[in-house]
């Protein structure tokens, strides 16, 4: 598997080459005939990043409307909070903007901060806090921000320029263009769901 | 050569503090806490574009200058002239001595992992001599190490001193390793004595993914060996070692370092390693690191490479004919007949690999290994001299 990976990837890189210019095609074959010979020595993560992990984030397309969001910002918008009260704690009054697909029965929430908060939530849907959500979509916007995507600000707010660089990515990595944070795009993007 | 401390500006700290080096993508990997991170400010990206960045729970800054760090937050200066301190590396700071250490390099050549000071030998070249003292507080910050360090690295070496002295402790790093880090070979250095007896050996199976047991021998008579480990009955314990090793299930590799009265012996040593241990994985023939004892014990250790060829030629033939894996390390390319050129390895840790002026001029000197940076005029081969464009080739091809 990681082997045809390897290959898979050096001929991708070939093809690439060939655009850019044919007369680079035998150098293009040294190269993929290397990267077939490295794929018996390559160490490589076997698995993508993010698997067998509940994705709570995946149905979210907007943040900064919550107005159970507005006590979490200091004032100004895009402005984390200061370092000292720095507090994350569960929201259970959270709304999500539509009803989220439950994707599968999944135990409650489990949640460093303060255990001894349950969501309010009947069913099993797992809810980020407030705090988990808008640091997870500032690593979104981070990842998106190193990988050449313009996410608007590194603000922790969904906005329209972030879900834009998300479709953005999402296109040119053959996802479909949700501009969601789903678990495809999050390993994409190298972002771990777990904390 | 790059420095691994330094004394360094820093405030904020109430302790020896373990600390992933962070910029964007190590920020959205999510994959380290950020307690566990100082968010590294000398990268421009990160200063002037993302105030808000500096404003999560990080646990301090790196700065280039006092005058950057966010008020009332722990921060540590590390300008570009004191350490290399990268992103994705992980560094110790230290309050009570105000200094900054490298514990984890990002795509260095060998990180190593620290286990203990101790060690039940004296080996007449050893270059880290040991000290006998409590140091088991290292199982625990190489525990807390591994979980900063990057989870693709390729290896990781546990060394000391002799690792087995950490007892049980030993078992926990590498398990701990194993769950921390399960993509990321383990290399461990051990004089194996402590396997012989007991049942040390049979509690590291199944321990972890990918572990590897580097066990010197320095001759094929107990004499020869003992003399050189300075310790009566070293022998025999390794060969017990060895042997409950390998009933163990686990790899091995056999290190020999080439000082002259092993190399006076090497014929016999590899005949006697095909035909007693034979299901070694890997022999490593190694130059010496002319620091630590050996430099005091120059005369009787110091033999020229040049000197070493024909000895090297046999022992490389007679291993490698008898499906044996065998590498040089640690001699530069020219001191070396080009029919051994294809064993040698980049064996020298870059932090302190070197060059020497002559180096310059020479065709191959980014297929070799180089130097040690203490390296001295009497530690060094006098075939030491640049190869020329047009005589880079093996003699084999």
């Amino acid at each position: 598997m990681r082997k045809s990976l390897t290959v898979a990837g050096a001929v991708l890189s070939a093809l690439h080459g060939v655009a850019h210019g044919s007369d680079n095609a035998d150098r293009n074959k040294g190269l993929t005939d290397l990267a077939v010979h490295d794929g018996d020595f390559a160490v490589t993560l076997t698995a993508p990043l993010n698997v067998n992990v509940r994705n709570m984030y995946a149905s979210h397309s907007s943040h900064s409307s919550h107005s159970s969001h507005a006590s979490h910002s200091s004032g100004s918008s895009g402005i984390y909070r200061a370092p000292r009260d720095y507090t994350p704690t569960y929201t259970p009054a959270y709304t999500p903007p539509a009803p989220a697909p439950a994707p599968a029965p999944a135990p409650a929430p489990t949640n460093s901060y303060s255990p001894g908060i349950q969501p309010l939530m009947s069913t099993g849907t797992p809810r980020p806090s407030a705090d988990q959500l808008r640091l997870m979509i500032m690593r979104v916007q981070a990842a998106l921000y190193v990988k050449g995507y313009d996410p608007g600000a590194i603000d922790g707010e969904l906005t329209e320029s972030t879900k834009l660089a998300l479709r953005k990515f999402q296109n040119a990595r053959g996802l479909v263009p949700t501009g969601k944070m789903t678990t495809q795009t999050m390993n994409a993007l190298g972002v771990a769901l777990t904390p | 050569m790059n420095k691994l401390d330094a004394k360094v500006q820093l405030d904020g700290w109430a302790q020896p503090t373990l600390l992933k080096v962070a910029t964007l993508p190590e920020f959205a990997s999510g994959l380290f806490p950020l307690e566990r991170m100082v968010l590294d400010l000398r990268d421009p990206k990160v200063r002037t574009a993302f105030p808000t960045f500096s404003r999560l729970p990080w646990a301090g800054f790196v700065v280039n200058d006092p005058e950057q760090a966010p008020a009332g937050r722990p921060w540590v200066a590390i300008p570009p002239e004191t350490l290399n301190a990268q992103p994705g590396d992980v560094i110790e700071v230290v309050p009570e001595t105000s200094k900054a250490a490298l514990r984890y390099r990002r795509g260095a050549n060998n990180n190593i992992l620290f286990a203990t000071e101790r060690c039940n030998s004296f080996c007449l070249m050893c270059s880290q001599p040991p000290r006998d003292i409590a140091d088991d507080w290292r199982i625990s910050q190489i525990c807390a190490l591994a979980e900063l360090i990057d989870k693709n690295e390729p290896s990781l070496t546990i060394t000391g001193g002799e690792p087995t002295l950490l007892g049980s402790g030993l078992n926990r790093i590498i398990e701990h390793c194993a769950n921390a880090l399960p993509h990321t070979q383990l290399h461990v250095l051990s004089n194996g004595r402590n396997f012989g007896g007991g049942m040390l050996a049979s509690s590291f199976t199944g321990l972890h993914p990918a572990l590897m047991w580097g066990i010197p021998l320095y001759g094929h008579h107990y004499g020869l060996h003992d003399y050189v480990v300075q310790s009566k009955g070293a022998f025999a314990e390794t060969m017990r070692g060895l042997y409950a090793l390998e009933a163990a299930k686990q790899r091995i590799e056999i290190r020999v370092v080439l000082i002259k009265p092993v190399v006076e012996h090497l014929p016999a040593l590899v005949r006697f390693l095909y035909r007693n241990l034979p299901f070694v994985e890997h022999v490593a023939l190694m130059g010496t690191e002319p620091t630590g004892f050996a430099r005091a014990h120059h005369d009787e250790l110091w033999i020229d490479p040049a000197d070493m060829s024909a000895v090297l030629a046999d022992s490389v033939d007679y291993l490698t004919k008898r499906d044996m894996r065998v590498s040089l390390y640690n001699l530069p390319l020219c001191t070396l007949p080009r029919s051994l050129w294809p064993y040698a390895r980049r064996s020298i840790s870059d932090w302190k690999q070197h060059y020497l002026p002559a180096c310059e001029s020479c065709a191959v000197r980014e297929r070799c290994g180089g130097l040690f940076a203490w390296v001295t005029p009497e530690w060094t081969s006098r075939a030491l001299k640049p190869v020329l464009e047009g005589e880079e080739q093996c003699a084999s091809h």
